[in-house]
C-alpha cells in the first residue's frame, strides 16, 4: 500500500539534485588516466625514482670500493654478485648507477625548478605589465637566447669552475630565459582576454587580477614546458660531468662515469655505455610524460 | 532573498534630470608602430571628438558598421584604456576626478562582452566568477556567494544546478546571462551591452534579450546597448546613436531614425536590413566598398565618399550635430540652413534638386 500512495510524488517532477561541476584538473587527470603511454612512461619514473630514492637500501654494494682485481667484469652472470659488472677501477655498476642517478637526477630537476620560480614569475611579470617593463626583460632573455644552450652553459661554468653548485647555477641561467618567453607569451594570451579586462572593470588591482584569473591560467603550461626541460638538463649536466665542470670523481654521476668509462669503450663496450642508456631512458620518460600532460591540458571546451 | 546589508546601489545624485553619462568629447588616437621606436608612424582615429549623453533608465543603442569605433567606445566609458583627449562625466561628477574615483565609478558601471567563452575564467566555477567582483569591493565570501545565488536565480538559472559548474560545461545561452549575473553583482547603475547577443542563436538571442528588459526594470538599469544588428537595437533601444568612422553621424529617439533618417548613412545602413517581404527585396547593396582607413579620414564629412548625394561642399566642411526635422540630431550638411549644401534647408537649389 505504502508504494501506491507514494506514486503521486513520484510524478511530480523530482527536485534536482544540486549538480556539482567537473573542474579542469578533473578533466585533466581522467584524460591522463585513459592515455596508458603516458600512464607507462610515468611508472618506469617512479620505478626510477624509487630505486634511487632507496640506492643505499638496494646497492649490493659500496659504491667507491675499488678493486684492481675484479676490473672491468662484463655484464651477465658469470658472476652473479656483479650482474651489470664493474667499471675501470673495479666498483660495481650496479651500484654506481642507483648512487648516480640521485645526483644526475637532481642535476636535472634543481635547476629547471629554481628556473621555473624565477624565469616563471618574470616572464608573469613582463607578460601582465607589457610597455617598458616588457621591453626591458624581453630584451635582457634575447641577450642569453643570442648564444646556444650548451656553449653558454658550458661558458658560464668554466668561468664559474667546476663544482655541482656552479654547474647548477650555470643551468638555471640557462633555463631561466627559456621559461621567460613561455611564461611571457602564455601570460600575453591570457591577459588580453575578456575574463581578465572584466576583472579590472570590476575594480580589482593587478595582484588580485594575477593571483585569481592569471596565474591559474598560465602555471599549468609553464609548468608543463618545465618538465619538458627536465630531460635537457640532466644531459646538459651529464655533458659538464663529462667535461670535468660538473661533479669530480670519484663521486658516482652518470655524465662522470661516462666520461671515465670512455677509456673501456674497446674492451667492454656494453659497460661503457649504460650510463648513456640510463640518461637517455630517463629524459626519454620526461620527454613523454611531459608530452602526454601537454595533450591532456590542451584540450578546450 | 538572502540579506546583504553592504554593497548595495550607490543613490542618485543629480536627479532625473542629470544625465547618468556624460561624455564629451571623447578620442581615442592608437599611433602606429611600425616606424624606427615606433614613432611617426601617424595614429588610427579609433574615436574621434564623441559627444553624447545617457539619461537615467533609458537605453541608448549604438549601431554601426565594424570598425566604426563602438567597441573602442565601450572600453573608453569602462576606463579599460585612457582616452586621448576629452572625458566622462558621471551623474555631474567627472570620471577620475576626487569625487568620482575609478574605484566608485567601477561599482556603478559595468559590462557584458560579446564572447561569453572568454569572458568566463574557465578556472572558476560560475559562483566564484560572480561573486570575484563583490569580493574586491570588500563583501565577504559568504555574502558574495550568496549574492551569486541570488543572481543565479535572478537570470533564470537555477543556483543549485549551476553554481558549481564550470564554464566549458554550459551553453552560450547559459553562459552570456552568467556574464549579466556577473555584471549585476555590483548592483551598477549603468550596464554597457557590448554586442551581448551577436554569438547567440536567433531563439537563444530573444530569451536573453527579455531578460535584459526585465532585469533593467527590477534593477532599475540604465543601458548602453551596441550592437550592428539594427533590428536588435530597435527593439532595445529608445533613443539611438549611429557611428561611422568614430564619430556620430545621428542620434535621436529611436522611432524618428528608424522612421525617417536624416543621415543619408543610416538611411542607408536602414535600407541594408534583408526584407521579410519578397517585393520589398534588394540585390544590390544600398552602400559600397568598405569604410575609409580612419589612419586617414577623408576631409569634410567623413562619409562623402560613399554617399549618394555628395557635393563639393562636402569634401570641405566638418559636418556638427545639428537638430533634423523628425527631431533628432544628424551630422550632414544636408539638414543645416545655409551650409551651401544644394539640398540644406532654405537653399535656392532645393526645389530644383528635390
Amino acid at each position: 500500500m505504502s508504494t501506491t500512495t507514494a506514486t503521486p510524488a513520484v510524478l511530480a517532477l523530482p527536485e534536482a539534485a544540486p549538480v556539482k561541476g567537473r573542474g579542469y584538473w578533473q578533466g585533466v587527470g581522467r584524460r591522463l588516466s585513459r592515455d596508458p603511454v603516458t600512464l607507462f612512461f610515468g611508472f618506469v619514473l617512479l620505478l626510477m625514482a624509487l630505486a634511487i630514492l632507496f640506492a643505499p637500501w638496494i646497492a649490493p654494494h659500496d659504491p667507491y670500493q675499488t678493486s684492481m682485481i675484479r676490473r672491468l667484469r662484463p655484464i651477465g652472470f658469470q658472476d652473479w654478485r656483479y650482474p651489470l659488472g664493474t667499471d675501470e677501477l673495479g666498483r660495481d655498476m650496479l651500484t654506481r648507477l642507483l648512487y648516480g642517478g640521485r645526483l644526475s637526477w637532481f642535476l636535472g630537476i634543481t635547476p629547471v625548478l629554481i628556473a621555473f620560480v624565477i624565469g616563471g614569475t618574470l616572464g608573469v611579470v613582463a607578460g601582465f605589465a607589457g610597455g617598458w617593463v616588457n621591453m626591458l626583460i624581453m630584451r635582457t632573455t634575447d641577450v642569453f637566447y643570442a648564444f646556444p644552450s650548451v656553449l653558454l652553459a658550458v661558458a658560464i661554468s668554466g668561468a664559474l669552475g667546476p663544482g655541482i653548485s656552479n654547474a647548477m647555477l650555470s643551468l638555471t641561467l640557462v633555463f631561466i630565459p627559456q621559461i621567460i618567453r613561455v611564461a611571457e607569451s602564455t601570460t600575453t594570451s591570457v591577459r588580453n582576454l575578456d575574463y581578465v579586462e572584466s576583472a579590472r572593470a570590476s575594480g580589482a588591482g593587478a595582484f588580485t587580477i594575477v593571483r585569481a584569473h592569471v596565474l591559474p591560467n598560465v602555471l599549468g603550461p609553464i609548468f608543463v614546458y618545465a618538465t619538458s626541460l627536465i630531460s635537457v638538463s640532466m644531459i646538459l649536466a651529464s655533458g659538464l660531468s663529462f667535461l670535468g665542470l660538473g661533479t669530480k670523481p670519484p663521486e658516482p654521476e652518470w655524465g662522470l662515469m661516462l666520461n671515465t668509462l670512455r677509456t673501456a669503450i674497446y674492451s667492454q663496450p656494453l659497460i661503457a655505455m649504460l650510463p648513456g642508456v640510463c640518461i637517455f631512458l630517463t629524459s626519454m620518460c620526461f620527454n613523454m610524460v611531459s608530452d602526454g600532460l601537454r595533450s591532456a591540458m590542451d584540450v578546450r571546451g | 532573498m538572502t540579506d546583504q546589508t553592504s554593497l548595495l546601489s550607490l543613490p542618485d545624485v543629480g536627479g532625473p534630470a542629470q544625465p547618468l553619462l556624460t561624455v564629451r568629447g571623447l578620442t581615442k588616437h592608437f599611433p602606429l608602430k611600425t616606424g624606427f621606436l615606433g614613432r611617426g608612424a601617424g595614429v588610427v582615429r579609433a574615436v574621434d571628438e564623441l559627444d553624447f549623453e545617457v539619461m537615467k533608465g533609458e537605453t541608448l543603442g549604438i549601431v554601426g558598421e565594424s570598425g566604426c569605433g563602438k567597441s573602442t567606445t565601450s572600453r573608453l566609458i569602462m576606463a579599460l584604456m585612457a582616452p586621448t583627449s576629452g572625458e566622462v562625466v558621471f551623474d555631474g561628477r567627472q570620471v577620475g576626478s576626487r569625487e568620482m574615483p575609478l574605484k566608485e565609478y567601477r561599482r556603478q558601471v559595468q559590462m557584458v562582452f560579446q564572447d561569453s567563452y572568454a569572458s568566463l575564467n574557465p578556472r572558476l566555477t560560475i559562483e566564484e566568477s560572480i561573486a570575484f567582483a563583490p569580493q574586491v569591493h570588500g563583501l565577504s565570501r559568504g555574502d558574495s556567494r550568496a549574492r551569486a545565488r541570488d543572481l543565479l536565480a535572478a537570470v533564470g538559472l537555477n543556483p543549485d544546478q549551476f553554481a558549481r559548474r564550470y564554464p566549458h560545461e554550459l551553453s552560450g545561452g547559459q553562459r552570456q546571462r552568467i556574464n549579466i549575473a556577473r555584471a549585476l553583482a555590483l548592483r551598477p547603475r549603468l550596464v554597457l551591452l557590448d554586442e551581448p547577443v551577436s554569438a547567440l542563436d536567433k531563439s537563444v538571442e530573444a530569451q536573453v534579450l527579455n531578460l535584459l528588459q526585465d532585469l533593467k526594470g527590477q534593477f532599475g538599469l540604465t543601458y548602453v546597448f551596441i550592437s550592428h544588428d539594427l533590428n536588435v537595437v530597435q527593439y532595445m533601444s529608445d533613443r539611438v546613436l549611429v557611428m561611422y568612422l568614430g564619430r556620430v553621424a545621428e542620434v535621436g529617439p529611436v522611432e524618428a531614425i528608424y522612421a525617417s533618417a536624416a543621415h543619408p548613412y543610416t538611411a542607408a545602413l536602414l535600407a541594408s536590413r534583408p526584407s521579410m517581404d519578397p517585393d520589398l527585396r534588394r540585390t544590390e547593396p544600398p552602400l559600397v566598398g568598405d569604410p575609409p582607413n580612419p589612419i586617414n579620414p577623408p576631409p569634410g564629412c567623413r562619409f562623402h565618399t560613399r554617399c549618394g548625394f555628395a557635393e563639393p561642399v562636402c569634401s570641405t566642411t566638418v559636418p556638427v550635430l545639428h537638430p533634423a526635422p523628425a527631431g533628432q540630431q544628424a551630422a550632414c550638411l544636408m539638414v543645416v540652413p545655409g551650409s551651401g549644401h544644394s539640398r540644406a534647408p532654405g537653399s535656392v537649389a532645393r526645389g530644383i534638386a528635390a
